[in-house]
């Protein structure tokens, strides 16, 4: 799998259904029935993985939507995307 | 011939033995729902005795056949329970204890060793009546549990008083790698049993804690979902159209956690305290 760049824009899989909780959301897919959860900043990411933000914009988001950060808001984003791609949850253009 | 009705909708399952079994019968883990009472049956276990052994027959087909009635009981109680959770197959079953207070019904989720045969007990002497202590059964739909109180099985280690434990059949229990006594201990000792679905109100996950009292908190319901799919015996159950009953459950249920050391070393005011804030959750 290449690697992925600021420039990079993750676009998520139609087939994955995406259900908001109050704290996070659940990413749900129905041909293996697998769920996934999602905490609050991974849920705002993956809203964002439309093919029209880069990685670089969503961190930008990130940042000015959120104030608490585990790790720096770069690194987390890349994680996370990182994390989506790697189950094929997202891809890109 | 004794009767157990069960399941969603309800349907009656009786049970035909010769007469020295009905000690055993009426002390099998079912002894709490069983009932005398005849009604339309759908299942019909029957156990005849020939030469030396017995012949366990459900609806007229030879299941088991054994020389030891004790084995014969297990035998039947294994399929009864298989009966039984095939009987809600649209419901979650969740490894849960389920209690109600005042038509309030609560879940107790966890692992083994967590704790919930043990607050089952406990809430039960302070007015609880108990739904299941090992299968929460839950409507997704209606948010309704189903009572499935079956007898308590204590394992050797459990905390409860080891007088109350050996007045109950004490049975030999292979765990795989050793044998062990289990006893049976009838709901009924400790207070009432549910006869009709509640509604859930709260959902508790149950954690053991070393600490003297217990601590309640809220959960998420990020948090919540990750907890109770870990707990589903039918995950299966999750399909596209069932999501919308979990956020059902979700949005109309109120999740918290429940560090609980055993719950019989707490003082009798702290038992109180915790049923009055189980109830209000």
């Amino acid at each position: 799998m290449p690697g992925i760049d600021n420039k990079f824009r993750p676009i998520a899989n139609d087939n994955v259904l995406f259900k908001p909780l109050s704290d996070g959301a659940i990413l749900f897919e129905p041909d293996s029935e697998v769920v996934h959860t999602l905490n609050p900043s991974a849920a705002f990411i993956w809203i964002h993985c439309d093919g029209n933000h880069t990685i670089s914009d969503i961190t930008t988001l990130i940042k000015n939507n959120f104030t608490e950060f585990e790790m720096q808001p770069e690194d987390a984003v890349n994680s996370i995307i990182k994390e989506f791609r790697k189950l094929g949850l997202v891809s890109s253009e | 011939m004794v009767y157990l009705t069960i399941g969603n909708p309800p349907k009656t399952i009786a049970f035909n033995y010769p007469d020295f079994m009905a000690e055993q019968i009426e002390n099998s883990i079912f002894s709490a729902i069983i009932s005398h009472e005849s009604a339309e049956s759908y299942i019909r276990y029957n156990i005849d005795h020939s030469g030396n052994k017995l012949y366990l027959q459900r609806n007229g087909r030879l299941t088991h056949q054994n020389k030891s009635s004790q084995k014969i009981i297990y035998a039947l109680e294994w399929q009864v329970l298989k009966d039984a959770l095939n009987s809600y197959k649209k419901d979650y079953k969740f490894h849960a204890a389920g209690l109600s207070h005042k038509n309030n019904g609560c879940l107790f989720v966890g692992d083994s060793s967590a704790g919930k045969t043990s607050i089952s007990m406990v809430l039960m002497e302070l007015g609880w009546e108990l739904l299941s202590d090992e299968f929460g059964i839950l409507n997704p739909g209606s948010l309704k549990l189903y009572p499935f109180p079956r007898n308590f099985i204590i394992k050797p280690h459990h905390p409860v008083d080891a007088v109350l434990k050996s007045r109950f059949v004490n049975v030999a229990y292979n765990t795989g790698t050793r044998k062990i006594k289990i006893a049976y201990i009838p709901p009924t000792v400790f207070g009432k049993v549910a006869s009709q679905p509640v509604k859930l109100k709260s959902v508790y996950f149950l954690k053991y804690s070393e600490l003297s009292t217990y601590r309640i908190t809220p959960l998420g319901q990020t948090e919540a979902f990750a907890n109770l799919i870990k707990q589903l015996y039918n995950p299966h159950l999750f399909k596209r159209n069932s999501l919308d009953h979990l956020l059902n459950l979700l949005n109309n249920i109120s999740f918290f956690q429940l560090l609980l050391p055993n719950p019989f070393n707490l003082e009798p005011a702290q038992q109180e305290s915790l049923s009055k804030q189980l109830i209000s959750g």
